[in-house]
């Protein structure tokens, strides 16, 4: 799962997404890899549009969703534990595929974002890539 | 898709991170500072500036880059999946020649 936000002046910044939930009426609340100082913190303090991305490893079967930051805070306990379910998966599906230092990938701080999706489009690579889900 | 990427790292120090191994991610920006982000299938190492990217089905991605140059590119080393997170700005797209060609053929390896 990755994210992506943009500063200012538009330059885009990338990151990892762990853990993430959504509710019935769509909102989202995923914990994303943000260092302390990064581009990508900045963004996020800003409040402004957010994109995530989740594709499945071996299908590559895609989605996104986008919205405006609504919250950022730190992780609570239970999301703490949905990031090791889901980095535990990641890293066992990487070694599948010969990666067995994954925890690289896992590095840096956490937050917690909230935002409610208002976007949502099909990213499975073919002809409905970009569609809008309805 | 070629674009320019800043001096901080040498893009030839982690040219394994271009094999394509572990999918790369482009992050682009429409005009109102929505962002898009998408897998891609190859981002190629061309010199020290610049990288190629090749571009299937990525309506958002292609008009974000019409309106806004600038894009994130993330690719990871599949030795020591250190992640690298390249901030570059769209120079130009092709859809003929010998890169298109030679990235046509690389995608169609995959």
């Amino acid at each position: 799962m990755v994210a992506a936000t943009v500063n200012a002046e538009g330059r885009p910044s990338i990151t990892r997404g762990w853990g993430p939930t959504i509710s019935g009426d769509g909102y989202v609340v995923v914990c994303l890899t943000a260092c302390t100082g990064s581009a990508m913190r900045s963004n996020l303090a800003a409040k402004g549009r957010i994109a995530v991305t989740a594709a499945h490893p071996v299908t590559y079967s895609s989605a996104q969703v986008k919205g405006t930051v609504d919250v950022v805070r730190d992780p609570t306990d239970d999301e703490l534990d949905r990031v090791k379910v889901h980095q535990a998966r990641f890293a066992g599906a990487a070694a599948e595929a010969g990666a067995t230092d994954a925890e690289c990938l896992m590095l840096g701080d956490l937050v917690t974002v909230g935002f409610r999706a208002d976007e949502a489009y099909d990213q499975t690579p073919g002809g409905r890539a970009g569609q809008a889900l309805t | 898709m070629t674009t320019g990427v800043g001096p901080d790292i040498a893009l030839r120090s982690i040219m394994p991170a271009f094999e394509g191994v572990i999918p790369a991610t482009i992050a682009t920006a429409s005009a109102d500072g929505t962002p898009n982000i998408t897998y891609i299938s190859v981002a190629r190492f061309l010199d020290e500036e610049r990288i190629a990217i090749s571009n299937q089905f990525f309506g958002k991605t292609t008009g974000n880059l019409g309106a806004n140059p600038f894009l994130a590119v993330r690719v990871a080393d599949p030795q020591t999946l250190l992640e690298y997170e390249l901030d570059a700005t769209h120079l130009r797209s092709e859809r003929a020649g010998e890169l298109f060609d030679s990235m046509r053929a690389d995608r169609c390896d995959r």
